[in-house]
């Protein structure tokens, strides 16, 4: 039968596409891709390389019946790789399709927001100095409009804390990864930390003074340790409980210019840092060493965010030039380039990239347009774009990681709460 | 820097079988495969996971990919009834209509069909493509004449009816629909019908959103597995539990006790499917469904109760227990759904839960089917590694309340057999035949015999004393006190309590000198085990002649001076380790006996009774979370500590932007010293003082004490000689400096002081004015 051949083939051929451009030969993939007409165009992807060390096993080895398959299965996750799901089509929702179902206003620009780890709260920082803390699920309820039977006046009011305790702007926020407590840095060259499990917080429970401007904060995943970057380019580990401050112990580790972005991954071995001085660098989680530089990582541009994928085999980041782009780690090599975003004009502010919250789409706000640039994350299709309704440049897009849903904030004053609802 | 582990998924499987994700791996990979090639997985699949929908629909689906519908058939019927998955259910009526499209009777079988899913999985939160699909269907069925366009006009109209009363997603389109088509067929009579509907709607629209929301952290394409003790699984228990308080709270606030059990027991079932290793939710589901059925007696209601347990018949019938579909019809008594549910559990994921088996037996017993109560126990007989001690005293207990004393005999006899039974056996037969049948011979011969099997077990040994205590029998109790300590069976090291045990006895019954002796035994007995300690726990030994439940003859300082460390119980309890281990706790059992009145001042040694904090259950899957922790934690010995600072001067750092900290006992210690301004003096001038010191010179003859003369061996008023001796006792008994100060200030040699003191201080100073003046006036 002719049918169930010409499908073998197509997905031979595509294969055979995804495999040179994983070998770098990009313009050569693209080219064969068009004559042959292979839609959509096939991502980077290993497979036929591995399927061929596979049956070359075979055939070598006669009638061995050592079947040793040697698949990578470390750490399978709800997240992108390549190397298996390079065909898979996104089932999550597309980006274009979110809306804004709650709004709030703070008194000045709003700079940093943060989800928890299970999407169920959502917090926004602001140069006003205030935290507002959102309760997800309640934002969400309150669109479906349903009856909640919950009592008070404020049982179905979003903003479940509003924290004053910050004398400048909030440049940072995260949460812990288990207890109820919220870590926030600031312009005032503190990083305090707030319980929020009580209704009468106001003040941190905990201070760290720092000598400079806080940048960016990751927790570790245990929970023990929060990394800290501030305007001075070394990267500071403090222990939450004792506040010991540690620093790696190679000096020429460190970055030259200030730390923008830094992330760790969810395995908790490694860490991201992404800065102004170009460079991406890759540290080990339990030394503080680092392991790996990409030197000049968006062509000089400033870095302006770095994180892992949730299997940490891959970094995104993105940079001034208004290019994100995705590396990966085995291969120490930027595979793909979401490109297209900035156009309209060149970009002033950083802003970050991001996944969705299965990672089939890349997400990044184009400053000029005002819009959500978004594409398929294996394939870079561009999707359609989603205006953000904000009337000065976003400052800040982090989206859930276990939701259709996201924050931006922006200039305006004003943090939106975007969602897909279910229908 | 790739992080690889070479580890396939087959081998992950065979390490754990189960592994979720490499399962979830292979059947990705067998997806592609064809069907003849991957059954055998599939049967390994679903044969690992019994209840997970999503494994019985692939596989269906895969069988139907390869259109082999006897296979399809003979699938369903495995799983259908038992698996409430509503997507495998979508799917099954997606086959029937596909396929059976060609036969005459399609439209029966069709609509037949329909109604059977709707009946099970009809309450699903998201049942309702299922009502549209039959809708449609149901119109789409041609009709000629004006009976069967009236059949069928109340056809769809009681599936509308049905739908618009069940909560779930999307009810507000069929409400419309249901509108219009109300409207198409009979406009008069339309409106009087949806207003009479329109209540009912917006009720169950209400309870649509509340539904959603309770469920919506729920993750319903979760596999059974049992549990680790994660949160995440934790979270998931939690927020089932949650829901099925939520319907137990009967939220539509429905009259029909039926209606409202139905949608109850249906919660219950979803849960069972995601978490069949939970004993607590089978017990909780057979519980409810027996109180359901015993309600619905109760109420009348006999066709409601012999619609549920129709449906609970078709349960049993599956194929995990092969039982012939036509035996079940004989099982028609009260809570049979109740029993069903059992039987599934048992039979399925819970097997090796003991705490089900005997509530099932229970449950039996209640409804007084004794034969069944006794396959029961056969079922957990026959699981070959489980210890089936417990699994027979039960048993014991429920046939002599069933059939008396001498039939307990027999399970007794073949408890004994059993090798891998244990002395347990032995004391619960005994204490029964004595409690129930008041014959102490007979108790005290199984003892015997026990102790001839168990001689090396001190928890029967003091078991058998406990209850010879009992008796009152001194002279037996001897005897099978020497029995035991000098019999040899039981290890020194352990006879520990034995020992205590007799010497309380002793104590209560005997006279002093047997008391005596015994002691001096117990005490060898303690040398030859810990020759060190027991040197030095002779005295410790005495106080254990002497103690009483938590009397001891010494205060509880000296205890603890003596090292006397076993801790003390108001109420005497079993179970403990041996005193001659150095730790932990030996004694008799005080309790029950106090009949006779022991030797005056003496008390009795007394056991206070640790229980060994049982282990996290395997039943709630407490076990340690390894997960939280098990993250590779920085490790700061090859970092180096950091205090960051804005111009960083003194101490250079390797590390730009700080210097080093103060190591944590310095940190600690600057923070709580007070800050360098609450000090306010006395301020030293240092070059004066030490100027003075330079010059200072004891020897130099001039020296002498300078203002005061003494006159006739005394200073003004008083006597020099009772002024030296006030002043040394004050010296002697004050380590104040300031209280010597205060006190001694008209008294003391000035000379002997002024020199050393810092002379120069504004204090002393104004003292000495002050001084001064003393003297003067004293001198006037």
């Amino acid at each position: 039968m002719m049918k169930p051949d010409i499908k073998d083939r197509d997905s031979m051929y595509r294969l055979i596409i995804g495999q040179l451009y994983y070998d770098g030969h990009k313009q050569l993939a693209l080219d064969l891709s068009n004559s042959i007409g292979t839609k959509p165009p096939p991502p980077p992807s290993d497979k036929l390389f591995r399927l061929m060390s596979l049956v070359k096993q075979f055939a070598d080895d006669g009638d061995d019946t050592q079947k040793d398959v040697t698949m990578q299965m470390d750490n399978v996750s709800s997240g992108i790789d390549l190397e298996f799901d390079a065909d898979v089509l996104p089932c999550s929702p597309e980006p274009c399709q979110y809306e804004t179902i709650f709004l709030t206003a703070h008194k000045a620009p709003c700079r940093s927001a943060a989800f928890n780890n299970d999407g169920t709260l959502c917090a926004t920082g602001s140069v006003d100095c205030s935290i507002k803390i959102l309760d997800v699920e309640r934002i969400i309820a309150r669109e479906n409009g349903g009856d909640i039977s919950e009592n008070g006046p404020d049982a179905s009011n979003p903003i479940i804390r509003t924290l004053y305790d910050h004398v400048d702007e909030v440049t940072s926020i995260v949460f812990h990864p288990r207890e109820p407590i919220l870590v926030s840095g600031s312009r005032d060259m503190t990083v305090k930390m707030f319980d929020y499990s009580k209704m009468a917080v106001k003040r941190a429970m905990k201070t760290i003074q720092e000598v400079s401007t806080i940048s960016a904060m990751s927790f570790h995943p245990g929970g023990e340790f929060l990394l800290v970057a501030t305007e001075h380019p070394t990267v500071r580990l403090y222990n939450v409980e004792t506040l010991q401050c540690f620093v790696g112990s190679m000096p020429s580790d460190q970055h030259t210019a200030r730390v923008v972005d830094l992330n760790y991954s969810e395995n908790a071995r490694l860490y991201v840092t992404g800065s102004e001085d170009g460079d991406i660098k890759v540290w080990d989680g339990i030394s503080n060493r680092c392991v790996e530089t990409f030197n000049r990582a968006h062509d000089g541009a400033k870095i302006c965010s770095a994180r892992f994928t949730k299997n940490g085999k891959y970094i995104l980041s993105s940079g001034l030039d208004s290019i994100v782009k995705l590396w990966e780690l085995s291969t120490n090599r930027c595979l793909i380039a979401y490109t297209g975003a900035g156009s309209t004009g060149h970009q002033e502010h950083p802003i970050q990239a991001s996944f969705n919250h299965n990672e089939d789409f890349v997400m990044f706000p184009d400053e000029q347009s005002g819009s959500l640039c978004s594409w398929d994350s294996r394939n870079t299709d561009r999707k359609r774009l989603l205006a953000l309704g904000h009337t000065s440049a976003t400052r800040i897009f982090v989206h859930s990681p276990t939701a259709p849903a996201f924050m931006t904030g922006s200039d305006d004053f004003r943090a939106r709460f975007w969602f897909k609802k279910q229908n | 820097m790739a992080s690889s582990s070479v580890v396939s998924p087959e081998r992950r499987i065979e390490l754990n079988a189960f592994d979720v994700d490499a399962w979830n791996l292979l059947l990705r990979e067998n997806h592609a495969r064809a069907i003849e090639q991957a059954r055998p997985f599939y049967e390994k699949l679903v044969g690992q996971f019994p209840n997970a929908g999503r494994y019985w629909k692939a596989y269906i689906e895969h069988e139907l990919r390869s259109k082999n519908f006897e296979n399809v058939e003979a699938l369903f019927s495995r799983c259908l009834v038992h698996v409430l998955n509503i997507d495998l259910w979508k799917c099954y009526v997606f086959y029937v209509r596909e396929t059976k499209g060609h036969l005459p009777s399609f439209r029966e079988k069709m609509a037949k069909a329909y109604d059977f899913a709707l009946d099970k999985v009809g309450l699903d939160l998201h049942a309702h493509t299922m009502y549209t699909d039959y809708i449609s269907f149901l119109k789409g069925v041609p009709a000629v004449g004006q009976y069967a366009e009236n059949q069928r006009i109340t056809a769809v109209r009681k599936v509308y009816q049905r739908a618009i009363v069940t909560p779930m997603m999307n009810i507000d389109k069929i409400w419309d629909e249901y509108q219009q088509y109300e409207k198409s067929v009979n406009p008069t009579l339309a409106e009087k019908l949806i207003m009479e509907r329109n209540k009912d709607f917006q009720i169950s629209r209400r309870i649509a959103r509340q539904l959603e929301q309770i469920t919506r952290g729920i993750n319903r394409q979760a596999v059974s597995v049992p549990s680790r003790g994660t949160v995440g699984e934790m979270k998931q228990v939690e927020l089932w539990k949650k829901f099925i308080q939520w319907e137990k709270g009967n939220p539509m606030d429905t009259e029909e006790y039926g209606a409202f059990a139905r949608r109850v027991i249906y919660a219950f079932e979803q849960a069972l499917l995601c978490l069949g290793y939970y004993p607590e939710i089978w017990y909780e589901a057979a519980l409810f469904m027996q109180k359901a059925a015993q309600e619905l007696e109760i109420k009348g209601d006999v066709k409601q109760a012999s619609a549920m347990r129709e449906e609970a018949i078709l349960v049993v019938c599956w194929a995990w227990r092969p039982a012939p579909v036509g035996s079940s019809p004989r099982r028609r008594n009260d809570g049979d759904d109740g029993k069903e549910l059992f039987e599934r559990s048992i039979s399925g994921l819970m097997k090796e839960s003991q705490l089900l088996y005997f509530a099932y037996a229970d449950f039996q017993e209640e409804r007084k089917l004794f034969d069944e109560v006794k396959s029961i126990y056969e079922k957990i007989f026959a699981l070959e590694h489980v210890d089936p001690t417990l699994a027979f005293i039960q048993l014991m207990k429920f046939v002599r309340r069933t059939e008396g004393v001498k039939a307990a005999r027999a399970i007794f006899k073949k408890a004994r057999e059993d090798e891998r039974s244990k002395h347990q056996i032995y004391v619960a037969h005994a204490l029964q035949e004595y409690y129930c049948s008041k014959d102490k011979d007979v108790a005290m011969r199984i003892f015997d015999l026990g102790l001839k099997k168990y001689g090396e077990e001190p928890e029967y040994c003091l078991a058998y004393v406990n209850f010879l205590t009992h008796l009152n029998e001194d002279n037996n109790t001897r005897v099978v006190f020497e029995r035991i300590l000098t019999g040899g069976a039981l290890a020194n090291d352990r006879s520990g309590e034995i020992w205590d045990k007799y010497l309380e006895f002793e104590s209560l019954v005997g006279d002093l000198a047997s008391t005596l002796k015994v002691d001096s035994r117990r005490r060898d007995a303690a040398l030859a085990v810990c020759k060190e300690a027991a040197e030095s726990c002779t005295t410790l030994m005495l106080i254990d002649r002497y103690r009483f439940l938590n009397l001891v003859p010494c205060s509880p300082e000296q205890l603890r001076l003596m090292g006397y460390n076993k801790p003390l119980r108001a109420v005497s309890a079993s179970g403990a380790p041996s005193a001659f281990t150095g730790v932990g706790v030996a004694g008799g059992n005080g309790g029950g006996a106090g009949t006779a009145p022991g030797p005056s001042g003496g008390v009795m040694p007394h056991r206070a009774g640790i229980t060994v904090p049982a282990g996290p259950s395997s039943v709630m899957g407490g076990g340690t979370n390894i997960e939280i922790t098990g993250y590779p934690r920085p490790d700061t010995t090859q970092m180096i500590p950091f205090k960051p600072k804005r111009i960083p001067i003194g101490a250079p750092h390797t590390v730009p932007g700080g210097v080093f900290p103060p190591p944590p006992a310095a940190a600690y210690l600057l923070t709580i010293l007070p800050p360098p301004t609450s000090f306010s003096g006395p301020f030293v001038i240092v070059d004066a003082l030490i100027a003075q010191l330079a010059k200072f010179d004891v020897n130099e003859p001039g020296w002498e004490p300078a203002r005061l003369s003494e006159k006739n061996g005394s200073l003004g008023r008083h006597k020099t000689e009772d002024i030296k001796r006030d002043m040394y006792q004050l010296l002697a008994t004050t380590t104040d400096p300031k209280t010597a100060l205060a006190a001694g200030d008209h008294k003391r040699k000035r000379g002997a002081e002024s020199d050393d003191d810092e002379d120069k201080m504004d204090t002393s100073g104004t003292r000495d004015v002050f001084k001064r003046r003393m003297n003067q006036r004293q001198q006037d």
